[in-house]
């Protein structure tokens, strides 16, 4: 099967293998255009993106360099400044490398050298986990690879302008995984009898009240509490409290009581 | 033709509605699954592979060319692989192997139908 990768219409600049023609974003004054840097290891798609995303902008949206590597990434951002950079998830170390998720001390090293600049990672396959972590690190953006390009230029414009966008199954796999964990949570706050510590302690007993009511020693209570703090990951009672009004604990409890 | 082997109305909204994008895209993953593209690999998977790590890449690979290019059965395939592989089921994956190259074959016949019917 012989099928040619047609790169015709995506001749780079000469002298410069990463820039692309000027006479292709003509269609936009130049004062209206988006600096974009994209990064994307896989060949084929990099040869089409930047066509792809100036055409489904009319102009708009300038991709002034390319990158197929974390490494030449960062170079990029050290000789120039994007307002947006659409990154995919897995990327190799350097080229030639074997692609791996990106991860949270990645985009600090991005951001540390470029603050202002707003960043959209591309994920093929919706990891939850990595997906929150990256999140919570600062990505301003999480989109499908198969989202849309005029979508995804719309995307790009909104990040730009200060905006966040998650995409939606994105967002509702975090959803879920922050429910199941929240569920797990909740199970072992209940469980036993650290359970009956904690109520007694959200009703606002002390620890040695609470030792008397259990019939418990005071060092029991507070081994349990100590564990009811590390399961909740605070460090102080009204952060527990607080987590468990999060949880649906307190609402139980007042139910319980009123019932 | 089977209709499930490109979807062309999703091939050209991913390429922006160029049909030109859109056909450098399908020319460009039909490169990459030929017998000597970069993604050969996977037509042949032995039962006790030695590289695995790197079939996993190409199967990771292959799922998101296929998708990108609205290649339905082929990106079926592709994940079936990529489940065999991650879940250590080589056997199967080898197996695969077979059903990869025939959904591809099925592609490139459609791609040409298409184009011969466009002339």
């Amino acid at each position: 099967m012989a099928v040619a990768l047609k790169e015709a219409s995506l001749t780079p600049c000469r002298g410069n293998p990463r820039r692309y023609p000027e006479a292709m974003t003509a269609i936009t004054p130049p004062s209206n255009r988006l600096p974009v840097v994209v990064a994307e290891d896989e060949r084929l798609l990099l040869s089409v993106l930047p066509a792809l995303l100036r055409q489904a902008s009319s102009g708009r949206i300038d991709v002034i360099h390319c990158c197929a590597s974390r490494a030449d990434l960062l170079q990029t951002l050290r000789r120039s400044q994007p307002a947006v950079v659409v990154c995919d998830i897995r990327m190799p170390n350097r080229a030639g490398d074997t692609p791996t998720a990106v991860d949270a001390r990645y985009l600090r090293t991005l951001f540390r050298h470029r603050p202002d600049t707003r960043l959209i990672l591309l994920t093929g396959h919706t990891d939850p986990l990595l997906a929150k972590a990256l999140i919570d690190a600062g990505a301003h953006g999480y989109l499908e690879k198969s989202t849309d390009p005029a979508e995804m230029c719309r995307m790009i414009v909104d990040v730009s302008e200060g905006r966040r966008f998650i995409a939606p199954p994105v967002q509702a796999a975090i959803e879920r995984l922050e429910g199941r964990a929240d569920r797990t949570v909740r199970e072992q706050l209940l469980d036993g009898r650290r359970g009956d510590v904690l109520r007694l302690l959200l009703d606002g007993q002390s620890p040695a009240e609470i030792a008397a009511s259990l019939c418990v020693g005071r060092k029991y209570v507070d081994k349990r509490i100590a564990e009811i703090k590390r399961i909740t990951g605070v460090d102080t009672h009204i952060r527990i409290y607080r987590v468990c009004e999060r949880l649906g604990i307190i609402d139980e409890r007042r139910q319980h009581r009123l019932g | 033709m089977n209709a499930d082997s490109i979807d062309w109305d999703r091939a050209c909204v991913l390429a922006g509605g160029s049909p030109a994008i859109r056909d450098q895209i399908i020319d460009g993953v039909l490169a990459l699954f030929s017998d000597q593209g970069e993604l050969a690999p996977l037509f042949a998977i032995s039962p006790q592979p030695s590289d695995l790590p790197l079939l996993r890449t190409l199967s990771h690979r292959a799922v998101g060319l296929a998708k990108q290019a609205a290649m339905p059965g082929l990106e079926a395939v592709c994940k079936q692989l990529n489940a065999c592989l991650a879940e250590g089921r080589f056997e199967d994956a080898g197996a695969m192997g077979t059903a990869l190259r025939e959904e591809r074959e099925r592609v490139r016949k459609t791609v040409v139908a298409w184009r011969g019917g466009e002339s």
